[in-house]
């Protein structure tokens, strides 16, 4: 709660198509590490990551997520109460590039976004480390889509070997915290309609 | 007791999540009031109870649920940080004691996972112990979905704080316990798992699939638990974990759970764990229940082998070295051992299985074609069984089983590899399967303008293309319509056959045989005699193909043309040897000529092949050849041309090539004469009077042959009769002022005959 000494907790899901890296970037970030050896996510799971943004402290709840929607089958309701959200897509694969804005619709409509304009999006083009003929969306093309999703930061990253990854992190919980504090507000205000609606006299049946 | 779902309508599911929802919201608010207020601990407790209470409803869908789970999950994170890090001096030990206390059993569970993994994440904790009595207490929950979530919980609670080495220290577990820990999770969540599907009416049976499979995740989980242990390798993985987890798939019998969980298994574990376990799976796979899909399971396994090879072309070669393991024979003598026991698998499985397991073999071993071989003959043996059995095979699946080699191999030359199986599977299929897969490999080489340089492939290509070759016999209603029709319009307009062939292919067959034309450009072999054998080759295939000859052989003599004009031009026809094989391309053009003649195909057109390679002849010296062609021309000229403006326009092509044939007046000037005055005589003989005229006119020509030397190579000598003011140095071949004489005199007494004088003046001028 806002004003309370407890530190805050920062809610960011990677999403993206199937083997774009969205692990992978993950695990760079968090441990440092990167593994070669391919496997796919099912379903969602987090890590926690401990940060200090400006003298802030934060733990940022990093959710990554199966980009087979076939492994997602209990639904994304965790995608709600988010405080960021990253779209990733694979330089090398065209595909996964014109999926973004499909996954950035489906992220708000899911998550229950208020303010669609505000919410902090970053865009991630990973796997830059491969060779220049194998790449297939160039820089301009990704800048001028997020230049039109809404002046969107965007990163070029290979988790492989660690470019610019904690970068794109830096600015991912930067805009983290800054819509964490705006949506406090917004919280404070529906929990205090929540009590009056429905009262105390619920709870005590429901012991 | 809440409500059984079965009696509850989705509009009041919907109202009882919203309003446990905000329940759950209202009570975590309470409770982190309570949490930042001193000695409310107590309450915050109480509060906490309260919302893991919404949990204990039957009355949700497993989406609807995990919602619920999700609002649930985020306050015991706030609640279980506030214990990690608030509450330095809290006994952990009392609290794990004291929140078994709780009244009913979901909440308590939920209370005590959350402080039993706080707990574990201190020093010194008795990890092990706390392992193993939260695993034991779950088991208090038997409801599926709440005992799935439950569990759910367990495994991310946990996640980080399971032991994560092979060492123990102080007796406080090490990864052995981990991994048996995540495992006896497993199998207890797939029982709950399967267990829903036998729960409620037996009406009900779809709905209970449909719940099913949205909560296949969360027993998934585990197993991506398992792939996440870093310190388990994969011999570890081949020795002590996957026997235990296909023991339990195959015991459950359960098709969803059998599906799904290979799926996973195929997912989450790294490709080198699967190229060493080959074998247990595919046992496993033959033992689960019949109704399982092995296609989907076998395509799945086999997709990500080809995407690591993909992705990692370099690792694959080290592992084989390493192991000599042949990933394309294991998968063989699984087919074999599938055969035995499942003879009943149907066409399109097996089909798709063995398309998938060409792209294997492809990706894997790109040269190995006995690969691909033994694959058709599989096919094949399938496709003959079925035969027997079902009436109709002609199935889409057989044509992109036939389809991948065309697909998959880099190079349109491998197909050239394949064996006979191939060829005798495609020879199996229905014409319309046989004339797509045609023209795709015929794209295929002309795409890449792959070059077919060997006589031998030349058969093997054309046994396939034979399909557009030979006509297809089908004597149908609407095709002796058309027959009928194209013979009437012959009748009508009198210009031959040409309209008549025009009416008879549809389009689709015109296109077809143009490309096969395209095809022909593609027998190339530097050697020109080599060329020449891959020509007649082909031949011996397209003259199947009767009337349609017309579309191919112009192209043939073509390209023979242009192989006679390289002989020429890399000086090979000079000794009488080279000369004589020369003369074997000319008789076979000559040859092809004929057949097209034999099937009344266009006769201008195939007059002026006689005139273009009599042309050649003549330019490259061997006159005599010249001659003959000459004559054959003449004798299509009398015969077959029988329109008169046609005959006008034959004939002023046949002057024209005499006219140029300078090679023949040098070296045989009588058969010449006989020419010229034989085609003279043809042009007094036209019908129409102006004709008449015009062509004794210009057979004038032919009597006065100059030749311009060449001092500048540009220019080239003239080919129209219209030139008359020659400045370059020539010298005369031939001069008879007489025959010139003759023939001006005779077209002057034509143009008499004509009434319109002013017209006959312009062509004496």
């Amino acid at each position: 709660m806002s004003g309370s000494h407890r530190k805050t907790v920062l809610k960011v899901i990677i999403l993206g198509d199937s083997g774009v890296g969205k692990t992978s970037l993950m695990q760079q970030f968090i441990n440092g590490k990167f593994s070669q050896q391919y496997k796919a996510t099912i379903g969602a799971d987090f890590l926690p990551k401990d940060m200090i943004i400006d003298d802030r402290q934060a733990t940022m709840q990093i959710w990554d997520t199966a980009g087979q929607e076939r492994f997602q089958s209990l639904g994304v309701a965790f995608y709600r109460g988010s405080d960021c959200c990253v779209l990733v897509y694979d330089v090398t694969n065209t595909k996964s590039f014109e999926n973004l804005q499909s996954w950035r619709d489906e992220f708000l409509i899911q998550a229950n976004i208020k303010d669609p304009d505000n919410f902090p999006f970053v865009v991630i083009g990973n796997k830059i480390d491969v060779k220049e003929n194998k790449r297939l969306i160039s820089s301009k093309k990704a800048q001028s889509l997020c230049n039109s999703l809404g002046n969107l930061p965007y990163f070029e990253t290979s988790a492989k070997e660690a470019v610019n990854v904690e970068q794109a992190f830096d600015v991912v919980a930067r805009n983290a915290l800054q819509q964490e504090e705006s949506a406090d507000f917004n919280d404070d205000y529906t929990d205090a309609v929540n009590i009056h609606v429905d009262g105390d006299n619920y709870n005590s049946c429901a012991c | 007791m809440p409500p059984k779902s079965t009696n509850i309508t989705t509009e009041e599911q919907k109202r009882i999540l919203e309003n446990s929802s905000s329940v759950i919201k209202q009570q975590i608010a309470q409770m982190k009031k309570c949490l930042e207020t001193k000695n409310k601990f107590m309450d915050s407790l109480k509060h906490v109870s309260n919302f893991l209470t919404e949990l204990k409803t039957s009355a949700l869908t497993p989406k609807q649920y995990y919602e619920l789970y999700i609002l649930a999950f985020d306050g015991l994170e706030y609640f279980s940080d506030y214990l990690k890090d608030d509450k330095p001096n809290l006994n952990l030990d009392d609290l794990y004691e004291l929140v078994q206390y709780a009244g009913a059993i979901v909440p308590r569970l939920y209370l005590m996972i959350t402080v039993g993994t706080v707990y574990m994440s201190k020093e010194g904790a008795p990890i092990k112990n706390i392992m193993k009595d939260m695993m034991e207490m779950c088991r208090g929950v038997q409801h599926p979905i709440r005992g799935l979530f439950l569990r759910y919980f367990l495994s991310q609670r946990t996640k980080d704080l399971l032991p994560a080495t092979f060492t123990d220290e102080d007796g406080r577990g090490d990864l052995a316990d981990s991994i048996q820990f995540i495992i006896s999770n497993f199998i207890e969540m797939n029982k709950l798992w399967v267990r829903l599907q036998h729960q409620g009416h037996s009406s009900e049976r779809l709905k209970r699939i449909a719940e099913r499979q949205e909560l296949q995740i969360l027993v998934g989980s585990n197993l991506v638990r398992l792939s996440q242990l870093e310190e388990v390798d994969k011999n570890y993985y081949k020795k002590h974990i996957l026997p235990i987890l296909l023991e339990q798939i195959i015991q459950c019998r359960d098709v969803i759970a059998q599906e799904y969980l290979l799926d996973v298994i195929i997912q989450v574990f790294p490709d080198d764990f699967h190229l060493i376990t080959l074998d247990d799976f595919f046992e496993a796979t033959l033992q689960l229940n019949p109704e399982v899909s092995l296609k989907k399971i076998l395509i799945t396994l086999i997709q990500r082998l080809i995407d690591f090879k993909k992705r990692e072309p370099d690792f694959i070669e080290q592992f084989d070295a390493l192991s000599l393991a042949d990933i394309f024979d294991k998968f063989i003598s699984f087919i074999n051992k599938l055969n035995e026991l499942k003879p009943d698998l149907s066409g399109e499985d097996y089909s798709s299985i063995l398309e998938t397991l060409a792209q294997l073999s492809i990706a894997y071993y790109p040269n190995n074609y006995d690969n691909i071989n033994s694959i058709y003959a599989y096919a094949i043996e399938k496709f003959n069984t079925l035969k027997k059995m079902e009436n109709n095979q002609q199935n889409a699946y057989w044509k992109s089983l036939l389809m991948i080699p065309v697909e998959s191999f880099t190079d349109a030359k491998s197909l050239l590899q394949l064996g006979t199986t191939y060829l005798d599977f495609f020879e199996a299929q229905t014409h319309a399967i046989r004339t797509t897969i045609s023209l795709e490999i015929i794209d295929k080489f002309l795409e890449k303008q792959t070059k077919i340089t060997e006589v031998e492939q030349v058969d093997k290509i054309f046994e396939i293309l034979k399909t557009l070759i030979v006509v297809q016999e089908d004597p149908t209603i609407k095709k002796l319509g058309l027959e009928k029709h194209a013979v009437m319009t012959s009748t009508l307009f009198g210009n031959g056959v040409i309209a008549n062939e025009e009416a008879l292919d549809p389009i689709e067959i015109v296109l077809q045989q143009e490309k096969l034309a395209k095809f022909i450009h593609l027998l190339y072999n530097k050697n020109p005699y080599k060329n020449f054998e891959l020509l007649k080759q082909a031949r011996q295939f397209l003259t199947l193909g009767k009337l349609r000859v017309k579309y191919t052989y112009p192209t043939l003599i073509t390209c023979i043309l242009r192989l006679i004009r390289k002989l020429n031009l890399i000086k090979r026809i000079e000794t009488k040897q080279q000369k004589l094989l020369v003369a074997n391309f000319f008789k076979f053009i000559s040859g092809l000529i004929n057949e097209m003649t034999e099937y009344s195909i266009s006769p201008p057109t195939c007059l002026n092949y006689n005139l273009i390679t009599a042309e050649l002849a003549d330019e490259v010296a061997l006159v005599d050849i010249a001659y003959d062609f000459f004559i054959d021309s003449f004798v299509m000229y009398e015969q077959v041309i029988v329109d008169s403006r046609l005959q006008y326009q034959s004939l002023m092509n046949i002057y024209n090539k005499l006219y140029n044939s300078h090679k023949m007046i040098e070296l045989n000037l009588e058969n010449f004469d006989q020419l010229i005055t034989k085609a003279t005589l043809y042009g007094s003989k036209l019908l129409k009077k102006t004709d008449q005229c015009r062509a004794v006119y210009s057979a004038a020509h032919l009597w006065w042959i100059i030749k311009e030397i060449d001092t500048d190579s540009s220019v080239s000598s003239t080919s129209s009769f219209g030139v008359s003011n020659i400045v370059s140095p020539h010298i005369s071949l031939k001069k008879d002022h007489k025959r010139v004489l003759e023939c001006l005199q005779k077209a002057l007494r034509i143009a008499d005959s004509i009434l319109d004088v002013n017209q006959i003046s312009e062509w004496i001028n």
